[in-house]
């Protein structure tokens, strides 16, 4: 602490400042890229590790799968498409229920009903169905959940008949056995994520999307739910597995659920991929690794979107929509995947049926069966650049950490170049009166030789939650003039983004920052989007990473050029990284045969559903983008503009 | 090949047999063929469950448990009873697992035989045990007439025979598929000698190396039949002394077999059932 409250008093924390101040500027962007380098080379396959069973309780691949019963799987699934002809505009829960009722299981409706809050405000309404099958041979203490989305006809999402179909199959074969420790639920939902959201808030009594979303209670329950499956199955045929893991806020589910998942498959001969990508065969081939590395970064791409959406983030789900409604188990603490299983002509390799599919889920369930405490062991935290390779967070962290130090560094140096005066204490209060507490840093205006950066702070952070607050009210005004959502978001946010360009202009006139004000500007500002990625990094890490890497350069250069044309660069640069920017480049990415038209109408809706995503399941991305990222551009904005 | 059944305490950690998992309920087989189901109607657990604990096990070895005990729970054994000890579970170097949460290590079960030793509790022990590292159990034994056995060295894993594919599980270890082996071929009036019992499961078979111990046994196991450890097979001495059991009016000790018990003290006038219920006032 000696070194922070008094820079420059006593010889030894002199000296250290000394050199920290000279070599600094050199050192911070050496690390800035050693971390890089050393990061991307984890993607190779020596520098990582195989996946492996840390549970042995779950003993997965053991047993001999006997389920055989295609031509039953068949007829059902031919049924159901027959039922749902019929029934375009509903969900034949019916003959849903009628199915799982003949085989003696336990069925129960339920209802919820969501108030969308945008636009016009719309009323919503849903139903499940879910099943129970009942352990023969213990107390319904614990429970594992087979879900699966029903889809209607014409639904924007590939057809989900054979998942339901497999559901009443399996439920049909799993009723004969009298091996069950564990309660089986067997769900069928409505609406995507929505249903799942609604049926899990309702099984734990725990209200989601502040109010929004009315989930009521269950007429039946199983026990405490260990792990769930969902299935997506798109064809009678299949080419591939694929196994969707990110959840909600970019949680992951325990490794050892996610080994299993591949293990049974592989065991099955079913291939099995990941980020919709298969191993390559020589891994450690330049080939291999490019593949790998690919492999990682769509990963976390998909993570740092925080949606369940799988293997596109939530930018892309408006181009083509793919759900991962495992996601919003895992805020529960019930580990899930989502298995979808597709028919891909680029695949190569033979076609399974859907009976081998079945025995894939009948292992899974024989081997969840097995376990005797939650998950547990294993990692949470990790990265996979191959379906059966990962990156713990052990190892991801120390290349992190390089990447992110330099913001550090530099926050420590802006501090000790600041001038020497008698009352460093005072000084130091401002400083944390600047970063959280207004009442104090509103004195330090007061006082002349206190450099006044409270504005600069304050302002950018009032501006980003009145913006966040603001979006909802907004759409519902707008929505009277005949605006639809999107735009409506859309328009608020390009109007806030370009608007609060001129804030620099308007904080400085109030008072203007001398170079130690700058400077102090500066280091907060460091201070704060440290802060924000060592956080985001601890639950989060693919967006802490590409926020880090993105800020750092800027951040470590945002301050006032004399001469005009560096000046426009760090402009230039800081509009690159503009959180609005960002979402438009990340559209664009994710879907870069379309036209420029196209992704702007993608990214419109993209800012809408995540809009969404935020009020009613939680997702953190677009709050975090408002309320933080966004002021801290404005900061450094303000840093480059303020003479 | 057979012990009296109320000459053996089972202590069973845990209820394979009514597991729910179990796909064929109350029954335990010794191998995926299912031909004998080790958990059949003769079959008496003595101690289950939490009932298995480190703390039980020395207690009836050492012969100091509550006195509410029944017999059944009891070692009951003397100078001249041979003890076969078999322990199978998790182990490690110097220690056996007992449930999830604690561990027999190999210093308290020496100890605990010491005990027994001193309590004169035994004659001869034959000590087995099949577990991961399983000669480091036997490594600190000091008392004397205990002749060991072991399915692996130190440093060695022991291994299961087979996995029952309709289970899930590895039903049964090498070292005591092919002991069972051994002992399915004996006859009560088997001249076989322990020799010939500690040389089953070679390398070959088990992988592991079996280890033995017998510098604490005084006799050589050529010299030794199975059936003085397996098979209740009794020694029996001829005695011309009279021996006189009392007429049960006294209070000496009666003997009776090798236990050990107090005849109940002549009530001392009449007694009369007090009401069932304690009328208030």
């Amino acid at each position: 602490m000696g070194l922070l409250t008094s820079p420059t008093a006593g010889g030894s924390s002199k000296k250290f400042a000394n050199i920290l101040i000279k070599w600094e500027p050199v050192v911070s962007p050496l690390l800035y890229i050693a971390g890089i380098i050393w990061f991307l080379a984890l993607a190779y396959h020596p520098y990582n590790a195989g996946t492996y069973f840390s549970e042995n309780a779950l003993l997965p691949g053991l047993v001999t799968n006997e389920f055989s019963d295609g031509s039953e799987l068949a007829r059902l699934l031919k049924a159901l498409e027959a039922e749902a002809a019929d029934h375009p505009d509903t969900v034949p829960h019916p003959w849903i229920r009628a199915q799982f009722r003949q085989l003696g299981l336990q069925v129960y409706p339920h209802n919820f009903t969501l108030r969308y809050p945008l636009g016009n405000g719309s009323v919503f309404h849903g139903e499940n169905t879910y099943a129970v099958l009942r352990a023969p041979r213990s107390g319904s203490t614990e429970a594992l959940v087979l879900s699966a989305p029903y889809r209607r006809p014409g639904a924007p999402h590939p057809p989900n008949h054979a998942a339901v179909a497999m559901l009443v199959a399996l439920a049909k074969y799993f009723r004969r056995q009298v091996y069950w420790a564990k309660d089986i639920v067997f769900l069928v939902t409505e609406h995507e994520q929505l249903g799942v959201a609604a049926w899990l808030s309702a099984y734990h009594q725990q209200p989601v999307g502040h109010g929004l979303l009315d989930a009521g209670d269950l007429p039946g329950r199983a026990g405490s739910i260990q792990a769930a499956i969902n299935l997506e199955v798109e064809s009678a045929t299949v080419s591939h597995v694929d196994v969707l893991v990110e959840g909600l806020n970019g949680q992951l589910p325990n490794l050892d659920l996610v080994k299993m998942a591949h293990w049974i498959c592989h065991q099955e001969h079913i291939q099995h991929t990941t980020q919709g990508r298969a191993d390559h065969p020589r891994p450690h081939s330049e080939a291999g690794y490019r593949h790998s590395l690919q492999t990682l970064l769509h990963m976390m791409a998909s993570q740092a979107a925080g949606t369940p959406t799988g293997n596109h983030g939530h930018y892309l789900r408006s181009v083509a929509p793919v759900e991962g409604n495992h996601g919003h188990y895992l805020r529960y603490g019930i580990q899930a995947v989502t298995l979808r299983a597709l028919d891909d002509r680029s695949m190569p390799g033979p076609r399974s049926g859907l009976s081998h599919l079945a025995r894939v889920l009948e292992g899974m369930f024989r081997s969840l069966n097995n376990l005797l405490e939650r998950f547990h062991q294993s990692f949470f935290f990790y990265l996979m650049p191959a379906t059966g390779r990962y990156i713990s967070i052990g190892l991801y962290m120390p290349p992190f950490a390089l990447v992110a130090i330099g913001i550090v560094l530099r926050a420590l140096t802006c501090w000790l170049r600041l001038p020497d005066t008698d009352d460093s204490e005072g000084r130091q209060q401002e400083a944390e009166g600047a970063e959280s507490d207004g009442k104090k840093g509103g004195n330090a205006c007061d006082r002349p030789s206190e450099p006044c950066v409270l504005p600069c702070v304050l302002a950018p952070h009032a501006l980003g939650a009145v913006t966040l607050a603001g979006l909802v009210p907004l759409t519902q005004l707008l929505a009277a003039a005949g605006w639809p959502t999107e735009r409506a978001v859309f328009a608020g946010l390009l109007t806030v983004s370009v608007g609060s360009l001129l804030l620099p202009a308007i904080t400085s006139r109030r008072s203007a920052l001398s170079e130690s004000g700058r400077l102090l500007l500066r280091c907060v500002t460091l201070i704060e989007l440290g802060l924000l990625v060592f956080t985001a990094a601890l639950f989060n890490i693919s967006l802490a990473l590409i926020v880090t890497t993105l800020y750092t350069p800027v951040a470590l250069s945002a301050r006032y050029y004399s001469s005009a044309p560096a000046r426009l660069l760090a402009s230039l640069c800081l509009l690159l990284v503009h959180p609005f920017t960002l979402q438009l480049a990340a559209v664009a990415l994710g879907a870069p045969a379309l036209a420029w038209r196209a992704v702007l109408a993608a990214d419109q809706r993209a800012l809408a559903v995540a809009l969404v995503d935020s009020l009613v399941y939680g997702a953190r991305l677009l709050d975090v983008a408002c309320t933080v990222l966004l002021p801290l551009w404005l900061q450094m904005w303000t840093l480059v503009h303020c003479g | 090949m057979l012990i009296v059944v109320n000459h053996i305490i089972l202590m069973l950690a845990d209820d394979m047999a009514c597991n729910p998992r179990n796909p064929r309920p109350a029954t335990v087989f010794n191998n995926a063929n299912q031909h004998i189901n080790v958990y059949g109607s003769d079959v008496e657990v003595d101690y289950r469950g939490d009932e298995v604990t480190v703390e039980r096990l020395v207690r009836l070895l050492t012969g100091r448990l509550e006195p509410s005990t029944p017999p059944t729970k009891r070692l009951l054994t003397d100078d001249r009873s041979n003890v076969l000890i078999y322990m199978t579970g998790h182990g490690g170097d110097g220690f056996l697992k007992f449930q999830d949460a604690e561990e027999i290590t190999s210093t308290e079960l020496a100890d605990a035989f010491e005990q027994m030793w001193q309590q004169r509790r035994y004659n001869n022990i034959f000590f087995m045990i099949d577990t991961c590292q399983a000669a480091s159990m036997y490594e600190k034994f000091y008392s004397p007439n205990i002749l060991a056995v072991a399915s692996s060295q130190v440093g060695e894993d022991s291994l299961s025979h087979h996995l029952d594919s309709s289970l899930g599980v590895y039903v049964i270890d090498k070292y005591t598929y092919h002991a069972l082996d051994f002992m399915e071929k004996l006859r009560k009036d088997s001249k076989k000698s322990m020799a010939d019992f500690l040389r089953v499961c070679p390398r070959h078979q088990c992988v592991s190396t079996v280890g033995v111990r017998s510098d604490l046994f005084p006799r050589n196991p050529a010299d030794v039949r199975v059936t003085e450890f397996f098979g209740s097979v009794r020694h029996v001495e001829r005695t011309d002394r009279l021996v006189d059991l009392g007429d049960g009016d006294t209070e000496t000790p009666v003997t009776v077999g090798t236990r050990v018990e107090t005849a109940a003290p002549a009530p001392a006038g009449s007694y009369r059932y007090v009401a069932q219920f304690p009328v208030m006032s």
